[in-house]
């Protein structure tokens, strides 16, 4: 096993990643080692993809899948990982027939492809996990150096963040030709081994710019779905009634369950990351989405243990179900762990029975509500409000403060500095890091609160949006505009914004509470000099600076 | 009568302390006081809760040789289901702090909803729940595990394995092996449809390794395939794609039963084979001729393409035939996984 993709991988002297049999996440060295595997098994299929010029919606809507289902805490089912490595072995097969056909039909002599394009898994388990070393992703470290392999997973993990923000666009029926092309294009480029620095470079920049589009898709998506976001006021605290959890971040499933609980006497509860949820006015319509429970995935164990129904997790991030509510845990799309049910073809009936026969809440409590919903349409709504509190001086600057939570104590990092932050900045928040204070009251400049809750980490082009906007307004670059991104990452999403912010040249970013283990030295100093990239200090120093 | 202290020893260094009489258990004990030890058979035969005691004077009373060795025995190891303190005891088990459940075993009450005799001597006995309907105790079972029924004026307990995995419709179903003295057995005997049972559990330990990547075997006699059938059915709702074998043995066809439900199993497994085993075999009988034992030794010597995992449950003789097999063919057991019981 060799993982380095989240920020809790492990760090023992020299040795970085978690290589022992057990990942930080819980995930179990078969499982990282079948899931290597799949990723390059991928990376394979798009080498045959990218040459035959034409998107095969199979297999872009299988890459997707294959990719998001590696992310942390997705996936820990090393079965399932099986079962997807024989599909990819089909796909493969199919694809490399095509290819075969389409180069005898013109005339040209088939490339040269990569090992991974011709990986033929074995049939028995063992063998299987033998051959992952060939999937390892520092397998040819010694050779080519840490530089290149942290560029390479760097790329790959963006892919992976990319992907997910894809597969949610996908599975409300949005995608295009151009998103699947460029991603096979660019997982093509990952299967030649590349090893030029600056070239690594150039393409991660690449995965950011494919990011933008596949956020602006997803928000799109949601959007034309859902309505645009509203500002709204939502339930922290439970009503009296049958219930039902779902946390991750698809608002698919989410609706589906919504219409499939209509009229029948149980409430559903958005949980982390769905919180946004309630900003859409097709989703709030239903009168049963009565509040959202809890607070960040990191939470979970005890707050799903203390939930009196069953509990629906859509994607990320899911840790160990304790026993006291596996048997109520259900998975959807992605989204797996043995021995926990998975939700097939949309059908929420499963979950809908153990909602029927659990307590649910007895009484109602007293209300207690949090406002969300400062999305892309409200924010270029209160544009006005927000430019001439800044030409007024009443706002003097502005903090994005967002991306991931997670359970290292250095995240309280984020809670000072929304406490710290003067009276007379505004701070948008977006992912669930801003379960780090999206509770306090921490007042309003101009009737609007100086937290606004832009929503979803793939939001994060809201913000991106709004920043592009200020600047036009202001007429300068987003660099010189008075905003600082204090960015919190976890996992590969926030990779992938990380990324699309280097490629909009965004110059100066916080990124913690601790920086990406892949990232060596030299490719921190790099970062550094090119863009700024900051490591946290202290909450009062960082504040200082920004505001200096 | 008198009551010691034991102090037991987690493998992590932690302790739990609680009062024992000197005529009971230290399992039962522990229970008593609402700290759940993990714990299997609770009858001497399955080795589940041996532990090793460091002070103290105990008595141990009908266990299976099979469960703990002279040898274990001669190095202080015990079977805390049968061990009774005769002075203040510490013990020190083989498993972490996080194993044991803090709190009372539930129990709740449900109806016969059907008792239907599959054998002369084997009853299939279904069940629902009839009160505490907030907390359905069919909710918690993970297959493999047994409850532990009794009448309802309490009088008469058995612990038996359940037969189907969890589910959300408050039923427990069961294959009872039916005494001609069995306190219980004589219950079951008078009990009608309707009538009410009181269910406490589900406990035991006996379960699908959760982090089986590889095919399993599922082996067993007589009621003894009442887990493997739980656990056979939880695979079949949860879709998975290993490969899954039952080999079941009898002495006589008569003694077979539950054939719909292993042909109800191939229709939902991806993969599944099931093999009838008989070692007094009718002329034309068209399944194994000889014991389950001898169908295991075979499929052994005649070499499987993938080691599987191995799930055995049955009589303690029946689960040592099939431990000896497994053992002289070099099975490593960390692929076994067993209960055995009495009789």
């Amino acid at each position: 096993m060799f993982c380095i993709q989240c920020e809790q991988t492990q760090i023992n002297g020299n040795v970085l990643g978690c290589v022992t049999q057990q990942g930080s996440c819980g995930k179990t060295a078969n499982t990282a080692d079948l899931q290597d595997i799949l990723v390059y098994q991928i990376q394979g299929i798009a080498q045959y993809h990218h040459r035959l010029g034409k998107v095969d919606q199979e297999v872009a809507e299988f890459t997707l899948h294959g990719l998001f289902t590696t992310l942390t805490n997705v996936n820990f089912n090393a079965t399932q990982f099986v079962a997807l490595i024989n599909q990819a072995a089909q796909l493969r097969d199919r694809l490399q027939a095509q290819y075969a056909q389409v180069c005898a039909a013109n005339g040209s002599t088939p490339e040269t492809l990569s090992e991974a394009a011709h990986f033929v898994p074995a049939t028995g388990v063992n063998e299987l996990l033998t051959q992952a070393k060939v999937a390892c992703l520092n397998a040819d470290a010694d050779t080519v150096g840490e530089d290149v392999v942290g560029l390479r997973v760097l790329i790959l993990y963006g892919l992976k963040g990319v992907a997910a923000y894809a597969y949610h666009a996908w599975m409300l029926g949005f995608k295009t030709d151009e998103i699947s092309a460029e991603l096979a294009r660019l997982l093509d480029y990952l299967a030649t081994q590349p090893t030029d620095i600056e070239e690594l470079f150039k393409e991660a920049l690449a995965v950011g710019e494919l990011n933008l589009t596949v956020m602006a898709l997803l928000d799109q998506a949601n959007t034309e779905s859902f309505g645009g976001q509203e500002v709204s006021s939502v339930r922290t605290t439970p009503v009296e009634g049958k219930a039902i959890l779902v946390s991750g971040h698809d608002l698919h499933d989410l609706q589906q369950l919504l219409e499939q609980t209509k009229d029948q006497g149980i409430n559903v509860y958005t949980h982390g990351e769905l919180l946004p949820a309630h900003a859409y006015p097709k989703l709030k319509a239903y009168p049963h989405l009565v509040g959202n429970y809890g607070g960040a995935w990191q939470n979970q164990q005890q707050e799903f243990t203390d939930f009196p129904g069953p509990i629906v997790m859509t994607s990320n991030c899911l840790i160990e179900p304790r026993p006291a509510y596996r048997q109520r845990l259900f998975t959807c799309g992605p989204v797996g762990w043995q021995g926990v049910r998975h939700i097939q073809n949309g059908n929420f009936a499963p979950v809908i029975q153990v909602a029927k026969a659990t307590a649910g809440f007895k009484e109602t409590a007293p209300e207690k509500c949090i406002t969300t919903g400062f999305g892309r349409h409200t924010l270029f709504n209160s544009a006005g409000v927000v430019v001439d509190a800044i030409k007024q001086g009443a706002v003097k600057h502005l903090f994005l403060i967002g991306g991931c939570d997670g359970a290292v104590p250095g995240r309280n990092y984020y809670t000072e500095l929304a406490e710290q932050a003067p009276k007379d900045t505004v701070i948008l928040t977006l992912g669930c890091g801003k379960y780090r204070f999206n509770q306090l009251d921490l007042g309003t400049i101009g009737g609007l609160p100086r937290v606004l809750d832009v929503g979803q980490c793939n939001d994060a082009y809201a913000a991106i949006e709004i920043a592009k906007a200020l600047a036009g307004v202001f007429e300068c670059g987003v660099n010189d505009l008075p905003l600082s991104l204090m960015v919190s990452w976890f996992e590969q999403k926030a990779t992938a914004v990380f990324l699309s912010l280097l490629a909009l040249d965004v110059h100066n970013i916080h990124l913690g509470p601790t920086l990406p283990a892949y990232l060596t030295p030299n490719l921190l100093n790099v970062l550094q000099t090119r863009y700024g990239v900051k490591a946290n200090q202290t909450a009062q120093a960082d504040l200082q600076a920004a505001l200096a | 009568m008198s009551v010691f202290q034991i102090t037991l020893t987690t493998i992590d260094a932690q302790q739990v302390q609680f009062d024992c009489a000197s005529d009971e258990d230290i399992i039962s004990a522990a229970e008593r006081q609402h700290i759940i030890l993990p714990q299997q058979c609770r009858t001497g035969a399955c080795g589940f809760c041996t532990a090793s005691t460091v002070s103290g004077e105990f008595e141990l009373k009908n266990y299976n040789v099979a469960a703990l060795s002279d040898e274990q025995r001669a190095n202080q190891q015990t079977l805390l289901c049968k061990t009774y303190p005769r002075s203040a005891l510490e013990v020190h088990a083989a498993y972490p702090y996080g194993s044991i459940q803090f709190g009372e075993i539930p129990h709740a009450t449900f109806t016969i909803v059907s008792k239907t005799m599959v054998t002369d001597n084997v009853l299939h006995l279904v069940l629902t729940q009839s009160d505490d309907m907030d907390n359905l105790l069919s909710a918690n079972i993970v297959a493999g595990q047994y409850m532990q029924l009794m009448s309802p004026d309490g009088a008469t307990v058995r612990a038996y394995s359940l037969a189907c995995p969890s589910n959300w419709e408050g039923r427990l179903e069961f294959y009872i092996q039916l005494w001609p003295d069995g306190e219980f057995s004589q219950f079951l005997r008078q009990a009608s449809e309707g009538d009410a049972v009181i269910a406490r559990g589900p406990q035991g330990q006996f379960a699908l390794s959760e982090l089986g990547l590889k095919p399993r075997w599922f082996i067993g006699g007589g009621t003894g395939i009442a887990p493997l059938l739980a656990m056979l059915r939880q695979l079949a709702e949860f879709g998975d794609p290993l490969p899954a074998r039952l080999l079941v043995g009898a002495r006589h066809a008569p003694l077979l039963f539950a054939h719909e439900q292993y042909d109800e199993l191939k229709q939902q497994l991806a993969d599944f084979e099931y093999q009838l085993c008989l070692s007094q075999p009718p002329e034309d009988w068209s399944g194994h001729h000889g014991s389950v034992v001898q169908a295991l030794n075979e499929a052994l010597q005649n070499g499987l393409t993938e080691m599987p995992e191995f799930y055995l449950c049955g009589s303690e003789r029946l689960v040592n035939g099939l431990l000896t097999v497994l053992d002289e063919a070099g099975v490593d057991r960390s692929l076994v996984f067993f209960e055995r019981f009495a009789g």
